[in-house]
Protein backbone atom coordinates (compact mmCIF):
# COMPACT_ATOMS: atom_id res chain seq x y z
CA UNK A 1 0.00 0.00 0.00
CA UNK A 2 1.60 3.01 -0.94
CA UNK A 3 2.32 5.75 1.62
CA UNK A 4 -0.48 8.37 0.12
CA UNK A 5 -3.35 5.49 0.56
CA UNK A 6 -2.03 5.07 4.48
CA UNK A 7 -2.37 8.60 4.88
CA UNK A 8 -5.61 8.70 3.68
CA UNK A 9 -6.84 5.73 5.37
CA UNK A 10 -5.31 7.45 8.89
CA UNK A 11 -7.09 10.74 8.10
CA UNK A 12 -10.41 8.80 7.26
CA UNK A 13 -9.64 7.13 10.89
CA UNK A 14 -9.52 9.92 12.54
CA UNK A 15 -12.92 10.94 10.97
CA UNK A 16 -14.52 7.86 12.19
CA UNK A 17 -12.98 7.45 15.27
CA UNK A 18 -13.96 11.19 16.02
CA UNK A 19 -17.62 10.25 14.90
CA UNK A 20 -17.41 7.00 17.17
CA UNK A 21 -16.14 9.07 20.41
CA UNK A 22 -18.89 11.47 19.71
CA UNK A 23 -15.71 14.37 19.55
CA UNK A 24 -16.67 15.14 16.20
CA UNK A 25 -20.45 17.00 17.93
CA UNK A 26 -18.26 18.57 20.36
CA UNK A 27 -15.89 20.18 18.24
CA UNK A 28 -18.90 21.06 15.84
CA UNK A 29 -21.08 21.95 18.69
CA UNK A 30 -18.05 24.10 20.38
CA UNK A 31 -17.27 25.62 16.77
CA UNK A 32 -21.24 26.25 16.13
CA UNK A 33 -21.52 27.86 19.73
CA UNK A 34 -18.69 30.39 19.71
CA UNK A 35 -19.93 31.46 15.91
CA UNK A 36 -23.54 31.76 16.99
CA UNK A 37 -22.66 33.84 20.71
CA UNK A 38 -20.30 35.85 18.85
CA UNK A 39 -23.22 36.67 15.99
CA UNK A 40 -25.59 37.68 18.44
CA UNK A 41 -23.49 39.66 21.07
CA UNK A 42 -21.86 41.97 18.26
CA UNK A 43 -25.25 42.69 16.73
CA UNK A 44 -26.19 43.77 19.83
CA UNK A 45 -23.23 46.01 20.79
CA UNK A 46 -23.37 47.07 16.91
CA UNK A 47 -27.11 47.94 17.62
CA UNK A 48 -26.36 50.07 21.01
CA UNK A 49 -23.46 51.59 19.68
CA UNK A 50 -25.59 52.98 16.19
CA UNK A 51 -28.37 53.84 18.88
CA UNK A 52 -26.16 56.13 20.86
CA UNK A 53 -24.60 57.68 17.71
CA UNK A 54 -28.10 58.38 16.41
CA UNK A 55 -29.07 60.61 19.06
CA UNK A 56 -25.58 61.90 19.27
CA UNK A 57 -26.58 63.67 16.16
CA UNK A 58 -29.87 63.65 16.47
CA UNK A 59 -31.10 61.38 14.04
CA UNK A 60 -33.88 58.86 14.25
CA UNK A 61 -33.11 55.95 16.12
CA UNK A 62 -32.68 52.80 13.35
CA UNK A 63 -34.47 48.96 14.27
CA UNK A 64 -31.56 47.60 12.53
CA UNK A 65 -28.21 47.34 13.22
CA UNK A 66 -25.48 47.70 10.84
CA UNK A 67 -27.45 50.71 8.82
CA UNK A 68 -25.80 53.52 10.19
CA UNK A 69 -22.32 51.14 10.46
CA UNK A 70 -22.88 50.91 6.34
CA UNK A 71 -23.12 54.60 6.38
CA UNK A 72 -20.32 55.32 8.15
CA UNK A 73 -17.94 53.37 6.25
CA UNK A 74 -18.67 55.42 3.60
CA UNK A 75 -17.63 58.85 4.99
CA UNK A 76 -13.92 60.03 4.43
CA UNK A 77 -13.79 60.72 7.79
CA UNK A 78 -14.36 57.39 8.95
CA UNK A 79 -12.34 56.08 6.52
CA UNK A 80 -9.57 58.28 7.57
CA UNK A 81 -9.87 56.88 10.95
CA UNK A 82 -9.71 53.59 10.30
CA UNK A 83 -6.97 53.75 8.07
CA UNK A 84 -4.63 55.13 10.85
CA UNK A 85 -6.08 52.29 12.93
CA UNK A 86 -5.44 49.73 10.91
CA UNK A 87 -2.20 51.67 8.97
CA UNK A 88 -2.89 49.10 6.53
CA UNK A 89 -3.82 50.85 3.37
CA UNK A 90 -3.98 47.56 1.27
CA UNK A 91 -6.38 45.85 3.67
CA UNK A 92 -8.14 48.89 4.61
CA UNK A 93 -9.02 49.26 0.64
CA UNK A 94 -9.98 46.03 0.47
CA UNK A 95 -12.23 45.56 3.52
CA UNK A 96 -13.92 48.99 2.71
CA UNK A 97 -17.48 49.03 1.90
CA UNK A 98 -17.98 45.67 3.47
CA UNK A 99 -21.00 44.51 6.01
CA UNK A 100 -20.10 45.34 9.69
CA UNK A 101 -21.13 42.03 10.72
CA UNK A 102 -19.20 40.46 7.82
CA UNK A 103 -16.07 42.18 9.38
CA UNK A 104 -17.22 41.39 13.22
CA UNK A 105 -17.46 37.43 12.05
CA UNK A 106 -14.49 37.31 10.24
CA UNK A 107 -12.18 39.22 13.38
CA UNK A 108 -13.79 36.67 15.57
CA UNK A 109 -12.90 34.02 13.37
CA UNK A 110 -9.39 34.76 13.13
CA UNK A 111 -9.09 36.00 16.74
CA UNK A 112 -11.15 32.43 18.29
CA UNK A 113 -10.02 29.81 15.87
CA UNK A 114 -5.96 29.17 16.75
CA UNK A 115 -6.99 28.75 20.27
CA UNK A 116 -9.97 26.69 19.69
CA UNK A 117 -7.79 24.43 17.13
CA UNK A 118 -5.24 24.06 20.20
CA UNK A 119 -8.01 22.76 22.54
CA UNK A 120 -9.71 20.77 19.99
CA UNK A 121 -6.79 18.93 18.80
CA UNK A 122 -3.83 19.96 20.82
CA UNK A 123 -3.92 16.08 22.67
CA UNK A 124 -4.61 13.80 19.62
CA UNK A 125 -1.16 12.53 19.24
CA UNK A 126 -0.25 11.94 22.66
CA UNK A 127 -3.62 10.69 23.61
CA UNK A 128 -2.35 7.91 21.67
CA UNK A 129 1.30 7.59 22.21
CA UNK A 130 -0.12 7.81 25.54
CA UNK A 131 -2.54 5.06 25.96
CA UNK A 132 -0.29 2.82 23.54
CA UNK A 133 -2.59 2.76 20.68
CA UNK A 134 -0.01 3.84 18.41
CA UNK A 135 1.77 0.76 18.65
CA UNK A 136 -1.24 -1.54 17.16
CA UNK A 137 -1.09 1.14 14.02
CA UNK A 138 2.53 1.54 13.54
CA UNK A 139 2.81 -2.02 12.73
CA UNK A 140 0.81 -1.32 9.87
CA UNK A 141 1.72 2.13 8.94
CA UNK A 142 4.56 4.40 9.16
CA UNK A 143 4.90 6.71 11.23
CA UNK A 144 5.23 9.16 9.25
CA UNK A 145 1.88 8.55 7.15
CA UNK A 146 0.30 8.09 11.03
CA UNK A 147 1.39 11.77 11.95
CA UNK A 148 0.58 13.64 9.00
CA UNK A 149 -2.70 11.42 8.71
CA UNK A 150 -3.62 12.98 11.51
CA UNK A 151 -2.93 15.89 11.25
CA UNK A 152 -5.38 16.11 7.83
CA UNK A 153 -7.56 14.54 9.47
CA UNK A 154 -7.93 17.11 11.91
CA UNK A 155 -7.13 19.65 9.45
CA UNK A 156 -10.65 19.34 7.76
CA UNK A 157 -12.54 18.04 10.48
CA UNK A 158 -12.34 21.61 11.77
CA UNK A 159 -12.59 23.14 8.10
CA UNK A 160 -16.01 21.43 8.48
CA UNK A 161 -16.78 23.21 11.81
CA UNK A 162 -15.74 26.76 10.26
CA UNK A 163 -17.73 25.98 7.36
CA UNK A 164 -20.84 25.62 9.44
CA UNK A 165 -19.96 27.90 12.31
CA UNK A 166 -19.88 30.21 9.22
CA UNK A 167 -23.41 29.63 8.28
CA UNK A 168 -24.70 29.41 11.47
CA UNK A 169 -23.79 33.07 12.43
CA UNK A 170 -24.86 34.42 8.89
CA UNK A 171 -28.72 32.53 9.75
CA UNK A 172 -28.25 34.58 13.54
CA UNK A 173 -27.52 37.37 11.45
CA UNK A 174 -30.22 36.83 8.56
CA UNK A 175 -32.66 36.73 11.78
CA UNK A 176 -31.39 39.49 13.14
CA UNK A 177 -30.41 42.00 10.36
CA UNK A 178 -33.51 41.99 8.25
CA UNK A 179 -31.97 43.67 5.57
CA UNK A 180 -28.56 41.80 5.61
CA UNK A 181 -29.84 38.37 4.74
CA UNK A 182 -28.46 38.48 1.06
CA UNK A 183 -26.85 36.01 -0.88
CA UNK A 184 -23.64 37.95 -0.91
CA UNK A 185 -23.03 38.35 3.03
CA UNK A 186 -23.71 34.45 3.21
CA UNK A 187 -21.08 33.42 0.12
CA UNK A 188 -19.17 36.40 2.05
CA UNK A 189 -18.96 34.87 5.46
CA UNK A 190 -17.72 31.37 4.21
CA UNK A 191 -15.51 33.14 2.55
CA UNK A 192 -14.09 34.22 5.74
CA UNK A 193 -14.19 31.07 7.35
CA UNK A 194 -12.31 29.57 4.94
CA UNK A 195 -9.58 32.16 5.47
CA UNK A 196 -9.90 31.47 9.09
CA UNK A 197 -9.49 27.92 8.19
CA UNK A 198 -5.90 28.30 6.43
CA UNK A 199 -4.94 30.73 9.07
CA UNK A 200 -5.45 27.91 11.40
CA UNK A 201 -3.51 25.25 9.82
CA UNK A 202 -0.05 26.71 11.19
CA UNK A 203 -1.73 26.53 14.62
CA UNK A 204 -2.71 22.88 14.18
CA UNK A 205 0.71 22.12 12.87
CA UNK A 206 2.43 23.19 16.03
CA UNK A 207 -0.45 22.01 18.61
CA UNK A 208 0.02 18.64 16.55
CA UNK A 209 4.05 18.60 16.85
CA UNK A 210 4.24 19.58 20.07
CA UNK A 211 2.09 16.78 21.05
CA UNK A 212 4.07 14.48 19.81
CA UNK A 213 7.10 15.30 22.28
CA UNK A 214 4.56 14.23 25.38
CA UNK A 215 2.52 11.23 26.49
CA UNK A 216 0.19 13.69 28.45
CA UNK A 217 -2.75 14.64 26.73
CA UNK A 218 -3.16 17.42 29.28
CA UNK A 219 0.42 18.71 28.63
CA UNK A 220 0.41 18.37 25.49
CA UNK A 221 -2.41 20.82 25.62
CA UNK A 222 -0.68 23.21 27.98
CA UNK A 223 2.35 22.87 25.63
CA UNK A 224 -0.30 24.12 22.89
CA UNK A 225 -1.62 26.85 24.92
CA UNK A 226 1.85 28.36 25.79
CA UNK A 227 3.02 28.02 21.71
CA UNK A 228 0.49 30.04 20.47
CA UNK A 229 0.88 32.74 23.23
CA UNK A 230 4.58 32.35 22.60
CA UNK A 231 3.30 32.89 18.93
CA UNK A 232 1.33 36.05 19.72
CA UNK A 233 3.94 37.96 22.15
CA UNK A 234 6.52 37.52 19.81
CA UNK A 235 4.58 38.84 16.75
CA UNK A 236 3.70 41.63 19.04
CA UNK A 237 7.63 42.20 20.04
CA UNK A 238 8.92 41.93 16.58
CA UNK A 239 6.96 44.77 15.49
CA UNK A 240 7.70 46.88 18.09
CA UNK A 241 10.98 46.18 17.88
CA UNK A 242 11.84 46.46 14.28
CA UNK A 243 13.84 49.74 13.50
CA UNK A 244 15.00 50.68 10.38
CA UNK A 245 18.90 50.30 10.22
CA UNK A 246 21.03 47.83 12.87
CA UNK A 247 20.14 44.15 13.45
CA UNK A 248 16.52 45.67 14.89
CA UNK A 249 16.27 45.70 10.29
CA UNK A 250 15.91 42.23 10.48
CA UNK A 251 13.61 41.06 13.37
CA UNK A 252 10.43 41.07 10.37
CA UNK A 253 12.75 38.64 8.37
CA UNK A 254 12.37 36.22 11.74
CA UNK A 255 9.06 37.42 12.20
CA UNK A 256 8.17 35.33 8.81
CA UNK A 257 8.45 32.11 11.05
CA UNK A 258 5.29 32.98 12.80
CA UNK A 259 1.67 32.87 11.18
CA UNK A 260 0.69 36.00 12.36
CA UNK A 261 3.08 38.05 9.95
CA UNK A 262 1.39 36.32 7.26
CA UNK A 263 -2.66 36.98 8.69
CA UNK A 264 -3.09 40.32 7.07
CA UNK A 265 -2.62 38.58 3.21
CA UNK A 266 -5.24 36.58 4.15
CA UNK A 267 -7.80 39.65 5.13
CA UNK A 268 -6.86 41.00 0.84
CA UNK A 269 -9.02 40.43 -2.19
CA UNK A 270 -6.12 40.34 -5.01
CA UNK A 271 -5.30 37.00 -6.04
CA UNK A 272 -1.56 37.19 -5.48
CA UNK A 273 -1.48 38.13 -1.42
CA UNK A 274 -4.13 35.49 -0.97
CA UNK A 275 -2.04 32.56 -2.81
CA UNK A 276 1.01 33.65 -1.26
CA UNK A 277 0.07 33.68 2.48
CA UNK A 278 -1.74 30.87 1.91
CA UNK A 279 0.82 28.96 0.51
CA UNK A 280 3.37 29.88 3.42
CA UNK A 281 0.83 29.39 6.09
CA UNK A 282 0.33 25.88 4.92
CA UNK A 283 3.57 25.69 4.76
CA UNK A 284 4.41 26.85 7.75
CA UNK A 285 1.77 23.83 9.33
CA UNK A 286 3.54 21.38 7.99
CA UNK A 287 7.13 22.49 8.90
CA UNK A 288 5.90 22.94 12.57
CA UNK A 289 4.73 19.18 12.28
CA UNK A 290 7.22 17.76 10.67
CA UNK A 291 9.64 19.58 13.67
CA UNK A 292 7.37 18.07 16.22
CA UNK A 293 7.69 14.34 14.45
CA UNK A 294 11.48 14.64 14.12
CA UNK A 295 11.53 14.06 17.89
CA UNK A 296 8.71 11.30 17.80
CA UNK A 297 10.60 9.40 14.43
CA UNK A 298 12.96 7.39 16.92
CA UNK A 299 11.32 7.55 19.63
CA UNK A 300 10.03 4.54 22.03
CA UNK A 301 6.49 3.98 21.57
CA UNK B 1 8.70 9.60 2.25
CA UNK B 2 11.94 11.53 3.77
CA UNK B 3 12.45 13.68 1.01
CA UNK B 4 8.59 14.27 0.98
CA UNK B 5 9.10 15.46 5.20
CA UNK B 6 11.88 17.66 4.04
CA UNK B 7 9.91 19.68 1.46
CA UNK B 8 8.04 21.85 3.56
CA UNK B 9 11.37 22.94 5.28
CA UNK B 10 13.06 23.57 1.48
CA UNK B 11 9.75 25.45 0.39
CA UNK B 12 9.98 27.67 3.60
CA UNK B 13 13.51 28.72 3.25
CA UNK B 14 12.06 29.55 -0.55
CA UNK B 15 9.77 31.50 0.66
CA UNK B 16 12.10 33.22 3.30
CA UNK B 17 15.33 33.36 0.80
CA UNK B 18 13.09 34.35 -2.03
CA UNK B 19 11.00 37.12 -0.17
CA UNK B 20 14.09 38.67 1.08
CA UNK B 21 15.04 41.09 -1.38
CA UNK B 22 11.17 42.10 -2.31
CA UNK B 23 10.23 42.69 1.26
CA UNK B 24 13.94 44.80 1.73
CA UNK B 25 12.87 46.66 -1.55
CA UNK B 26 9.30 47.34 0.32
CA UNK B 27 10.83 48.38 3.18
CA UNK B 28 12.98 51.05 1.88
CA UNK B 29 10.28 52.04 -0.78
CA UNK B 30 7.27 52.77 2.33
CA UNK B 31 9.90 54.42 4.34
CA UNK B 32 10.59 56.84 1.27
CA UNK B 33 6.70 56.70 0.98
CA UNK B 34 6.29 57.78 4.38
CA UNK B 35 8.94 60.50 4.88
CA UNK B 36 7.23 61.89 1.63
CA UNK B 37 4.20 61.80 3.55
CA UNK B 38 5.27 63.75 6.70
CA UNK B 39 6.43 65.89 4.02
CA UNK B 40 3.69 66.76 2.01
CA UNK B 41 1.06 66.44 5.40
CA UNK B 42 3.82 69.26 6.86
CA UNK B 43 3.13 71.14 3.90
CA UNK B 44 -0.35 71.02 3.93
CA UNK B 45 -0.04 72.48 7.64
CA UNK B 46 -0.41 76.13 5.73
CA UNK B 47 1.31 78.64 7.39
CA UNK B 48 0.47 82.33 7.94
CA UNK B 49 4.44 82.46 6.09
CA UNK B 50 2.78 79.85 2.97
CA UNK B 51 0.29 82.23 2.28
CA UNK B 52 2.45 85.51 2.22
CA UNK B 53 5.15 83.57 0.07
CA UNK B 54 1.94 82.13 -2.36
CA UNK B 55 0.47 85.76 -3.00
CA UNK B 56 3.69 87.69 -4.53
CA UNK B 57 4.25 84.14 -6.22
CA UNK B 58 7.13 82.75 -4.94
CA UNK B 59 7.75 79.31 -5.12
CA UNK B 60 7.60 76.32 -2.03
CA UNK B 61 10.66 74.95 -3.10
CA UNK B 62 13.88 75.95 -5.10
CA UNK B 63 14.46 73.24 -7.59
CA UNK B 64 18.34 74.42 -7.13
CA UNK B 65 19.73 75.41 -4.08
CA UNK B 66 22.17 77.76 -3.73
CA UNK B 67 26.02 77.06 -3.90
CA UNK B 68 26.99 76.85 0.09
CA UNK B 69 30.17 78.65 -1.00
CA UNK B 70 28.15 81.27 -1.91
CA UNK B 71 27.20 83.79 0.63
CA UNK B 72 23.09 85.12 0.16
CA UNK B 73 23.81 87.79 -2.18
CA UNK B 74 21.97 91.60 -1.46
CA UNK B 75 18.35 91.47 -3.59
CA UNK B 76 18.94 93.86 -6.73
CA UNK B 77 15.76 94.54 -8.07
CA UNK B 78 14.93 95.23 -11.87
CA UNK B 79 12.48 97.81 -11.78
CA UNK B 80 14.72 100.04 -9.05
CA UNK B 81 12.52 99.93 -6.54
CA UNK B 82 14.52 98.87 -4.26
CA UNK B 83 16.19 101.82 -3.51
CA UNK B 84 13.32 103.59 -3.17
CA UNK B 85 12.41 101.34 -0.25
CA UNK B 86 12.30 102.07 3.04
CA UNK B 87 15.91 101.69 4.49
CA UNK B 88 14.96 101.40 8.11
CA UNK B 89 16.73 97.59 8.23
CA UNK B 90 15.74 97.31 12.04
CA UNK B 91 15.33 93.27 10.93
CA UNK B 92 18.06 93.46 8.78
CA UNK B 93 20.23 94.83 11.82
CA UNK B 94 18.85 92.15 13.76
CA UNK B 95 20.16 89.62 11.41
CA UNK B 96 23.76 90.87 11.49
CA UNK B 97 23.61 91.38 15.19
CA UNK B 98 24.61 88.15 16.26
CA UNK B 99 27.35 88.17 13.30
CA UNK B 100 28.79 91.40 14.62
CA UNK B 101 28.58 90.81 18.01
CA UNK B 102 30.26 87.49 18.55
CA UNK B 103 32.90 87.62 15.30
CA UNK B 104 32.39 83.51 14.97
CA UNK B 105 29.54 81.89 15.79
CA UNK B 106 28.89 78.89 17.67
CA UNK B 107 30.33 76.09 14.96
CA UNK B 108 26.30 73.91 15.16
CA UNK B 109 24.52 77.39 14.48
CA UNK B 110 26.45 78.59 11.43
CA UNK B 111 26.06 74.27 10.42
CA UNK B 112 22.32 75.07 11.34
CA UNK B 113 22.44 78.12 9.44
CA UNK B 114 24.27 76.57 6.40
CA UNK B 115 21.93 73.30 6.43
CA UNK B 116 18.99 75.76 6.21
CA UNK B 117 20.34 78.11 3.74
CA UNK B 118 20.80 75.27 0.78
CA UNK B 119 17.47 74.30 1.92
CA UNK B 120 15.11 73.91 -1.01
CA UNK B 121 12.48 75.51 1.79
CA UNK B 122 14.70 78.05 2.46
CA UNK B 123 13.27 81.75 1.41
CA UNK B 124 16.47 82.78 -0.08
CA UNK B 125 16.67 80.25 -2.23
CA UNK B 126 13.39 80.11 -3.05
CA UNK B 127 13.31 84.09 -3.93
CA UNK B 128 16.54 83.70 -6.09
CA UNK B 129 14.59 81.55 -7.85
CA UNK B 130 11.28 83.51 -8.15
CA UNK B 131 13.05 86.05 -9.17
CA UNK B 132 15.05 85.03 -12.45
CA UNK B 133 11.58 83.27 -13.38
CA UNK B 134 9.87 86.95 -12.64
CA UNK B 135 11.63 88.86 -14.66
CA UNK B 136 10.93 87.47 -17.94
CA UNK B 137 7.26 86.00 -16.91
CA UNK B 138 6.67 89.66 -16.04
CA UNK B 139 8.29 91.09 -19.31
CA UNK B 140 5.71 88.87 -21.63
CA UNK B 141 3.08 89.50 -19.21
CA UNK B 142 3.66 93.05 -19.29
CA UNK B 143 3.77 92.55 -23.49
CA UNK B 144 0.49 91.11 -23.86
CA UNK B 145 -1.55 93.22 -21.31
CA UNK B 146 -0.33 96.67 -22.98
CA UNK B 147 -1.11 95.51 -26.36
CA UNK B 148 -4.79 94.13 -25.08
CA UNK B 149 -5.36 97.46 -23.01
CA UNK B 150 -4.02 99.09 -25.73
CA UNK B 151 -1.68 101.50 -24.48
CA UNK B 152 -0.19 104.66 -25.67
CA UNK B 153 3.30 105.22 -24.75
CA UNK B 154 2.07 107.69 -21.69
CA UNK B 155 -0.28 104.58 -20.67
CA UNK B 156 2.24 102.44 -20.78
CA UNK B 157 4.68 105.05 -18.54
CA UNK B 158 2.23 105.12 -15.83
CA UNK B 159 1.86 101.67 -16.38
CA UNK B 160 4.70 100.58 -15.44
CA UNK B 161 4.91 103.60 -13.00
CA UNK B 162 1.81 101.68 -10.66
CA UNK B 163 3.18 98.52 -10.87
CA UNK B 164 6.84 99.86 -9.29
CA UNK B 165 4.65 101.66 -7.35
CA UNK B 166 2.56 98.90 -5.69
CA UNK B 167 5.75 97.22 -5.31
CA UNK B 168 7.54 99.47 -3.32
CA UNK B 169 4.01 99.41 -1.43
CA UNK B 170 4.15 96.10 -1.25
CA UNK B 171 8.15 95.81 0.17
CA UNK B 172 7.67 98.70 2.51
CA UNK B 173 4.63 96.57 3.86
CA UNK B 174 7.11 93.40 4.19
CA UNK B 175 9.78 95.38 5.54
CA UNK B 176 7.27 96.83 8.03
CA UNK B 177 6.36 93.35 9.15
CA UNK B 178 9.83 91.86 9.56
CA UNK B 179 10.84 94.82 11.77
CA UNK B 180 7.98 94.32 14.04
CA UNK B 181 9.03 90.47 14.57
CA UNK B 182 12.52 91.49 14.71
CA UNK B 183 11.60 93.92 17.63
CA UNK B 184 10.68 90.52 19.25
CA UNK B 185 6.60 90.81 18.58
CA UNK B 186 4.92 87.72 18.11
CA UNK B 187 2.96 86.74 14.77
CA UNK B 188 -0.26 87.15 16.27
CA UNK B 189 -3.41 86.50 14.17
CA UNK B 190 -4.39 90.19 14.63
CA UNK B 191 -1.24 90.89 13.15
CA UNK B 192 -1.24 88.82 10.22
CA UNK B 193 -4.84 90.20 9.28
CA UNK B 194 -3.49 93.30 9.55
CA UNK B 195 -0.73 92.94 7.40
CA UNK B 196 -2.79 91.03 4.58
CA UNK B 197 -5.23 94.03 4.42
CA UNK B 198 -2.54 96.42 4.12
CA UNK B 199 -1.09 93.79 1.29
CA UNK B 200 -4.38 93.91 -0.36
CA UNK B 201 -5.03 97.48 -0.19
CA UNK B 202 -2.05 98.06 -1.95
CA UNK B 203 -3.40 95.53 -5.03
CA UNK B 204 -6.93 97.18 -4.70
CA UNK B 205 -5.02 100.79 -5.08
CA UNK B 206 -3.11 99.25 -8.01
CA UNK B 207 -6.33 98.10 -10.10
CA UNK B 208 -8.06 101.86 -9.16
CA UNK B 209 -5.01 103.38 -11.00
CA UNK B 210 -5.61 101.28 -14.29
CA UNK B 211 -8.76 102.24 -14.25
CA UNK B 212 -7.71 105.45 -14.16
CA UNK B 213 -5.18 104.57 -17.13
CA UNK B 214 -7.15 102.06 -19.15
CA UNK B 215 -9.66 103.85 -22.05
CA UNK B 216 -13.29 103.51 -20.69
CA UNK B 217 -14.49 100.89 -23.06
CA UNK B 218 -11.42 98.35 -21.78
CA UNK B 219 -12.39 98.65 -18.04
CA UNK B 220 -13.71 95.73 -17.90
CA UNK B 221 -10.82 93.95 -19.65
CA UNK B 222 -8.25 95.65 -17.19
CA UNK B 223 -10.33 94.10 -14.10
CA UNK B 224 -9.07 90.39 -15.62
CA UNK B 225 -5.78 91.56 -15.19
CA UNK B 226 -4.01 88.88 -12.89
CA UNK B 227 -1.85 91.69 -10.44
CA UNK B 228 -0.15 88.75 -8.49
CA UNK B 229 1.28 88.20 -11.86
CA UNK B 230 3.47 91.65 -11.34
CA UNK B 231 4.96 91.23 -7.93
CA UNK B 232 7.87 91.06 -7.88
CA UNK B 233 9.66 88.15 -5.39
CA UNK B 234 11.97 90.32 -4.18
CA UNK B 235 9.10 92.16 -2.31
CA UNK B 236 9.96 88.92 0.11
CA UNK B 237 13.34 90.12 1.00
CA UNK B 238 12.75 91.36 4.38
CA UNK B 239 11.36 88.40 5.60
CA UNK B 240 14.21 86.59 5.10
CA UNK B 241 15.80 87.22 8.42
CA UNK B 242 12.32 86.53 10.28
CA UNK B 243 11.36 83.52 8.14
CA UNK B 244 11.49 81.34 11.49
CA UNK B 245 9.02 83.49 13.26
CA UNK B 246 6.93 83.72 10.56
CA UNK B 247 6.83 79.69 9.90
CA UNK B 248 6.16 78.90 13.51
CA UNK B 249 3.00 81.43 13.25
CA UNK B 250 -0.06 79.05 13.33
CA UNK B 251 -1.72 79.39 9.76
CA UNK B 252 -5.56 79.47 8.17
CA UNK B 253 -6.50 76.15 8.47
CA UNK B 254 -5.35 75.72 11.87
CA UNK B 255 -7.46 78.42 12.75
CA UNK B 256 -10.33 77.69 15.32
CA UNK B 257 -13.75 78.90 13.83
CA UNK B 258 -15.73 80.63 16.25
CA UNK B 259 -19.59 81.65 15.85
CA UNK B 260 -19.86 85.38 15.39
CA UNK B 261 -23.06 85.33 17.28
CA UNK B 262 -25.98 87.82 17.33
CA UNK B 263 -25.01 91.23 16.46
Amino acid sequence: MSTLVQTWHIACYEWFDALRSRRALVVLLLYLAAAVCNMHWSINLLHRLESELATALQLPATEQAGVVSTALWKSKPFQRMMKRMTQNDLVLHDITGKHPIELIYAWFAFFYTPLLVVLVAGNRIAEEIGSGAVRYVIFRTSRASWSIGKFIGQMFMIGLALLLSGTSAYIVAKIRLAGSGTPDLFLNMVQWSLRAWIYSIPYLGLAMGLSHLTRSPSKATVMGILAITACFVLSILIRHFTADTGWRAYLPHLGQLLPDAHKMLLWRNAPAPLIAGSATLVTLGFCYLFTGYAFFRTRDV
Amino acid sequence: MKSFLLLPFAVLIGILIGGWAPREELRMLRREMDDLKTKTSSREKDSRFDAITRMVQIPERATHVPDPDRKPAAAVRDTGVTAAAPTTHVAQAATDAPATATNTPPPQDAENEEIRRTSPEDLQARIEEAKELWATRVQIARSQWLNRLKLDAEATALFDASIDAMNAELQATMQGLADTLALGEEMTPELGVRFFNEMTTSLVRTYDDLAVIVPDELRGEASQLEITDFIDPAVAEPLIAVQHKLENAPGSSGRRRYSRGPR
